[in-house]
């Protein structure tokens, strides 16, 4: 084979190979550019409702007393929970008691009567005229 | 040479024999003897904390069950008492002449009773241990029920000074102020509690209110409230 030939044949291949690497690199660089951009899109679209949704609708938690305990002592200390800013009203058969709820905790220091305590707990929420969240409990007073 | 390298062993061996020998110490014991005593220890105190465990937990396990059932008697029969509960459910309690003690609560204390005091529909608070639908009652309180509600006023009735509520569960009430009903209004900007007349009450206003539940009033569900507490419209 003539020397020209040779060189001939090795610049085309080395010329191919380069040209089919270029290609092969740029379309998979556009591959994760597209698929980038989708999922920014995604993420657009879900994150607001999401981060909306989670503080309207957190229920309205009573951590103690609990349901139809006994106690010999004329107060007891509710402990809850509720949606920072909302309005709490806890009544009772012989106390009404408004908590402005500044933190997501409340806790209140409540008397009782002897005997049975229906306590009703609620939760308005920011203001909002919607139905509020509501706990009822029995607490008993009693000597023994 | 065989016999200087026997030699040169032997006397290795000895020395290291030697050395071993010296380095028993006169005061070890016995490994029986080292174990014997903290094991017959070790058992003991096991046992006794394992009693005061179990002991702790009976404690918790009893306290922890040691709730009150609430409900209107509906039948009496020897030394069993029938109550229909606050949730609808049936629950017999037994009663032990000897042990049981029945009161009534009265606004200066704790009234004692017997057990031929108790009537039907008579509201009792039962305290004992629990087993499935039966509690053997170690105390019994009777006691007057009272309902604690809220909701939004729909009428309100200056004629007779009666108002119409639909509550959150959505039922209906006729709430009838007496002279003696607790009348009191939130204030919508410091939220302080103060007095309220009956004049200043308009329909759309909250309504947090309680009354005393009497099963002749269950059908009409008009009750006489003895307090009431209202959020104004104008809050929200």
């Amino acid at each position: 084979m003539k020397k020209e030939t040779l060189v001939a044949i090795i610049l085309g291949l080395g010329l191919g190979t380069g040209v089919a690497f270029f290609l092969v690199f740029k379309t998979q660089e556009k591959k994760i550019e597209n698929t980038k951009t989708i999922s920014n899109n995604i993420t657009n679209i879900t994150k607001t409702p999401t981060d909306k949704n989670q503080s309207d609708f957190k229920p309205l938690e009573i951590i103690e007393p609990e349901n139809n305990q006994i106690t010999d002592k004329k107060n007891i200390t509710i402990k809850g929970r509720a949606v920072k800013g909302s309005l709490i009203v806890i009544q009772s058969p012989i106390k009404e008691l408004i908590i402005e709820n500044k933190e997501e905790a409340f806790t209140a220091d409540f008397p009782l009567a002897l005997g049975e305590n229906t306590i009703l707990i609620l939760a308005y929420n920011n203001k909002v005229q919607i139905e509020p969240q509501t706990k009822e409990l029995k607490v008993y007073y009693l000597e023994e | 040479m065989k016999k200087s390298v026997f030699t040169i062993s032997m006397f290795i061996f000895i020395a290291l024999s030697f050395t071993t020998v010296l380095a028993q110490d006169e005061d070890a014991t016995s490994p029986a003897d080292i174990v014997t005593p903290s094991i017959t220890e070790s058992i003991s105190n096991e046992n006794i904390q394992d009693f005061k465990d179990n002991l702790a937990s009976k404690f918790a396990e009893l306290n922890k069950n040691k709730k009150a059932a609430a409900g209107f008697i509906t039948e009496i029969k020897d030394n069993k008492i029938k109550i229909k509960t606050n949730e609808n459910s049936n629950l017999d309690i037994k009663i032990d002449p000897d042990l049981t003690k029945i009161y009534n609560i009265e606004q200066s204390g704790l009234k004692e009773l017997k057990m031929t005091d108790l009537k039907n529909s008579a509201y009792i608070i039962v305290v004992g241990l629990p087993l499935e639908n039966t509690i053997n009652a170690n105390y019994i309180y009777q006691d007057k029920p009272f309902v604690v509600k809220s909701g939004k006023i729909v009428e309100v009735s200056k004629s007779d000074y009666s108002l119409k509520v639909t509550t959150t569960d959505k039922d209906d009430y006729t709430l009838d102020v007496e002279s003696s009903t607790k009348q009191q209004i939130m204030n919508i900007k410091t939220l302080e509690v103060g007095r309220v007349g009956f004049s200043k009450i308009k329909e759309g206003d909250t309504i947090h209110f309680s009354f005393a539940l009497k099963e002749s009033n269950a059908e009409n569900n008009r009750y006489s409230v003895t307090r009431f507490l209202i959020i104004p419209q104008e809050y929200f």
